[in-house]
């Protein structure tokens, strides 16, 4: 009887230490999984006797910072460089990077030694500084580029998943968000407030012949040669296909078909590999899924399946039909494409430092998914390559003033240097006014530094999205 | 200064409850070498901590001043410290033979409670207080009563009775509280049937099992405790029938020493919970939301996910008292008072109040341990063993370890049939260990017959005398009980 209730003590003693190692396990390791997760209340917690941590570039230019004043704190933000979309505001809510990142903002490193010299001192106590991925000079050149044009620039860094810049239109300024409240909320015609780079959804129109090409190449590695005169209109169940206002392309493989975007090619190799296939693929390479970005954000959608009838599956395959995107989740796509397949989760945390300069928290590259082989990534590297040297996306093509490597990494400028960009245009139909334009892409096209995404609301069927993009990628390669 | 104040007061939290464990295992560990002056001086270091503890917490609400009356603030904690210490030096002078270390215990695990539900909701706590000082109070009285009660074991009818009683009117006139409708109301009394059933049933099966645990008699247990257990799964009560059937098990277990038993009703819990969870929707909602609360995080997954958020967000240490967002956890005066604690307090101090209950459940073991009765030695075990899988049950479903099962945390949770009735459990407890040692009492002054000293004595109990050597086997002992007194002096003489 005694033996029997020692063993059930020590059995109930065991349950309980498994109880403690379970608590230390959810509290020091899986708990970085999920305290970020927007449900969690203390996230958008504000203390008002706090000094809110200071918000920088990369390389240390001020974006946000918090200045004393009598009446608690003031919130300050840079001016230039269409910041306040991404970066958002902290009065009447909270959004942007000050909503994902304000428990790293309002924590308090060394509380109880800052809160002792704060005696003496009468410095406020001050949260942690955070440093984002983005450049101050790529995001500024893309301001620039985009100039005021509803729209947004994404650019991403390919091999890591750094967001580099993220610019959208139209905006509002942070500093003044209090005074401009009412026009903001009213405007829902502009809907300023909207960080078009992550939340705005629009149908991804040519673009998504990358998908469809992936989807044919894995379906058969042979479908690159697959012939098709181009009469420039084709039916497909019961509608009629046309190609860009009709123009017939003739016979033609796929490197031409993607460069001159056909439609009628692509509806018909959709036809032959059939939805699930296309399915399957656009479901690898992360539609219908979370994007997981800290920043508010839109889910891309993409919905056929088995059952949908051949006109649907035709449209979607050229990009129309009910397939909606993020220009987020498309330099997404364009970075998979130039990292040989790979698709990085995409960050803009770069770092996180303490007020004595102890860097606390440093972001690593995550390895989102494997969105298709390297053989097809460099086809598709190869096509869009065309696409911009012979086919629709001309404008895109640069020359940079590169620092001469002979030159052992001075910067002495030897002339201009031409760079090989592979890029893809498209244009998504809207039903309520002038077209979208597109324009993804990365470069160098052979060791591919950055890719961008640039979509311009209803401005039809132009050039003008590769010429911000080409401003962009020619800003980052001269720096870099 | 108040700021800083909280911050230090996170690392005395945890210093406090350092020297409360420290001195609480350093007492159990060398109980024999160590003289009685030591073990007083670490009680008293004990009780300091407790008392520290209180009065941290105190400066913290009176200056922080919650609802803006500093005063009624004050009046709490006083009143809380003068029933702690009072109701502790009344116990300790009355019960010189209850041990004095499980008073500390509970004492401790009470203030933690009134503290944390002070933070929570001043109305409440002031309640709960109440409730405490019900619970001193049958701690001071209930030892009296069950010293002059005829025979406990042989009640057996009037448990059953009682108990199906309790059960089936809960069924019939119950009232639904979060979910399970596990709440009668007599007149303007409303209590939790199955908390009291909980001590009843303890009672039965020990009484059943203590004479001759024979397979019959196990059988007749068991369609009881079949019955109780369906009763609390009609009710939606899935921790109380859990609680049920561990004791049940652990209880049997214990009496005949056969681990086939535990062994059998260890393969019949699967069993049993894939037949719930096929035909009850609540189960199923429970086990999903266990497995993945992530996925339905606004839904079924909120509850368990909050007090993940509240647990882990700000590490070991814990954000300081006041400081924290306990309200956004859902019924966290009850179930999920433990993330509360762990948020605001610590993990650490969260680890701190696991080994409290693991110190507590330690004393409820000897005391069964130096038992010398059989009836009392299983009523005791099985009452620990109630209380301990209880505390497991519902900490490992706040920390998403097992499933959440709506039980309360003894001592510290809201809720005011289930403090009172944890209160009367450990005035059994400290009732056994007064037995125990006022038989080592008379034992040490005369060995020559102990059974005609104990009859004596002034005593009314006549339980079965058995003894028990570390390494006997069962029939030995059943033996033992056979053999006359005479006889048994050698074996006695063995152990001590």
């Amino acid at each position: 009887m005694r033996k029997s209730i020692r063993r059930v003590f020590w059995l109930y003693t065991l349950l309980f230490l498994l109880l403690i190692f379970y608590l230390l396990k959810i509290t020091l390791k899986d708990s970085k999984n999920y305290i970020l997760n927007p449900m969690n209340p203390r996230l958008s917690s504000k203390a008002e006797d706090i000094k809110r941590g200071t918000i920088y570039d990369n390389n240390g230019t001020e974006i946000a910072h918090s200045e004393q004043t009598e009446n608690g704190f003031e919130r300050l933000y840079k001016t230039e460089g269409n910041y306040s979309s991404v970066i958002g505001y902290t009065e009447n809510g909270m959004s942007g990077v000050e909503a994902g990142y304000n428990f790293n903002l309002e924590s308090i490193d060394a509380e109880l030694l800052q809160r002792i010299s704060a005696i003496f001192t009468k410095e406020p106590v001050k949260g942690n500084d955070i440093y984002l991925t983005i450049d101050d000079r790529v995001q500024c050149a893309a301001a620039n580029a985009l100039n005021g044009a509803k729209g947004s620039v994404v650019a991403m860094e390919p091999n890591t998943g750094r967001i580099l810049a993220m610019a959208s239109n139209p905006t509002f300024d942070s500093n003044t968000v209090v005074e401009d409240w009412d026009y903001l909320t009213q405007n829902e015609e502009d809907s300023p407030l909207i960080n078009r780079a992550t939340q705005g959804l629009y149908p991804p129109g040519s673009v998504f012949k990358i998908i469809t090409t992936a989807a044919a190449l894995s379906a058969n590695e042979n479908n690159e040669d697959f012939e098709y005169t181009c009469n420039g209109y084709e039916q497909f169940g019961d509608t009629v296909m046309k190609c860009f206002e009709g123009y017939a392309h003739g016979t033609e493989r796929m490197e031409n078909a993607f460069a001159q975007s056909c439609n009628t090619y692509y509806a018909t190799i959709a036809e032959h590999i059939g939805s699930a296939k296309l399915m399957q693929t656009a479901n690898n390479f992360g539609f219908n899924s979370p994007v997981d970005f800290p920043l508010s954000h839109e889910t891309p959608r993409f919905a056929l399946d088995e059952t949908s009838q051949l006109n649907e599956l035709s449209e979607t395959a050229i990009g129309q039909g009910k397939t909606l995107v993020t220009p987020l989740f498309m330099v997404m796509i364009a970075s998979a494409v130039a990292n040989d397949g790979v698709m990085m989760k995409p960050y803009i945390l770069d770092r996180v430092v303490n007020c004595y300069g102890i860097q606390k928290q440093k972001t690593i590259p995550e390895i989102k998914a494997r969105v298709c082989t390297p053989e097809i990534a460099q086809k598709i590297n190869k096509f869009m390559c065309a696409c911009v040297s012979n086919g629709t996306g001309t404008g895109a093509d640069f020359y940079a003033a590169l620092p001469d490597n002979s030159v052992s990494g001075s910067s002495v400028y030897v002339g201009e240097q031409h760079i090989t960009v592979a890029g893809k245009t498209g244009t998504a139909e809207n039903s309520s006014g002038e077209d979208h334009s597109w324009f993804v892409c990365f470069a160098p096209a052979q060791n591919p530094k950055i890719a961008v995404a640039v979509l311009l609301e209803n401005s039809g069927h132009g050039d003008s999205a590769e010429y911000i993009a080409a401003d962009v990628m020619k800003t980052y390669l001269e720096i870099k | 200064m108040q700021s800083i104040f909280i911050i230090i007061s996170k690392y005395l939290f945890v210093l406090y409850m350092a020297i409360f464990l420290l001195n609480g295992f350093l007492i159990n560990l060398t109980r024999q070498e160590m003289a009685d002056f030591n073990i007083a001086y670490r009680l008293s270091n004990q009780r300091l901590s407790i008392y520290f503890t209180h009065i941290t917490a105190a400066i913290i609400f009176v200056t922080v001043n919650l609802d803006g009356q500093w005063q009624k603030v004050l009046a709490y904690f006083t009143a809380s410290l003068f029933l702690i210490m009072i109701g502790d030096i009344i116990l300790r002078t009355v019960y010189k033979e209850a041990s004095h270390m499980l008073y500390n215990c509970i004492f401790y695990a009470v203030d933690i409670g009134l503290i944390i539900l002070y933070r929570l909701d001043g109305e409440l706590a002031i309640k709960q207080l109440i409730w405490c000082a019900v619970g001193v109070f049958l701690l001071v009285v209930l030892p009296f009563v069950l010293n002059v009660l005829p025979r406990l074991d042989r009640l057996k009818i009037l448990y059953v009775f009682l108990s199906l009683a309790l059960l089936i009117a809960t069924l019939i006139f119950g009232k639904s509280e979060y979910g399970s409708k596990n709440w009668l109301n007599v007149g303007p009394v409303g209590f939790q049937p199955s908390e009291i059933v909980k001590i009843l049933y303890v009672l039965y099966i020990s009484s059943v099992l203590s004479h001759n645990p024979s397979l019959k008699k196990i059988f007749r247990t068991a369609i009881i405790s079949g019955i109780v257990i369906i009763c609390l799964v009609l009710q939606k009560d899935l921790g109380s029938a859990l609680i049920f059937f561990m004791t049940f098990l652990v209880v049997v277990y214990i009496a005949t020493g056969k681990f086939l038993y535990l062994f059998a009703g260890m393969l019949a819990l699967p069993a049993a919970s894939l037949l719930g969870y096929t035909f009850f929707d609540h189960i199923k909602v429970r086990v999903s939301s266990w497995l993945d609360p992530w996925s339905d995080i606004a839904g079924g997954g909120y509850q368990v996910t909050q007090s993940l958020f509240a647990i882990t967000t700000y590490g070991l240490m814990g954000i300081g008292l006041t400081k924290g967002f306990p309200e956004n956890i859902p019924v966290v005066e009850r179930d999920f008072i433990f993330a509360a604690i762990c948020e605001e307090m610590g993990v650490l101090f969260g680890i701190g109040v696991i080994m409290l209950f693991v110190l507590m459940f330690l004393e409820g073991v000897r005391a069964s341990l130096e038992s010398r009765s059989r009836f009392l030695t299983l009523l005791c075990a099985g009452l620990t063993v109630l209380l301990s899988f209880q505390t497991f049950l519902i900490i490992g479903g706040v920390i998403k370890f097992i499933p959440l099962t709506g039980v309360t945390l003894p001592f510290i949770s809201y809720g005011g049939t289930s403090i009172v009735i944890t209160f009367a459990i450990m005035s059994v407890v400290q009732w056994i260990f007064t037995r125990n040692n006022s038989y080592t009492e008379d034992k040490s002054e005369d060995e020559t017959d102990n059974r005609v000293r104990l009859n004596q004595s002034k005593v009314t109990h006549k339980e079965e005398i058995f003894e028990d050597t570390e390494s006997d086997s069962e029939e030995e002992m059943l033996l033992n009980e056979a053999i006359p007194p005479k006889k048994r002096k050698n074996k006695h003489e063995k152990i001590d």
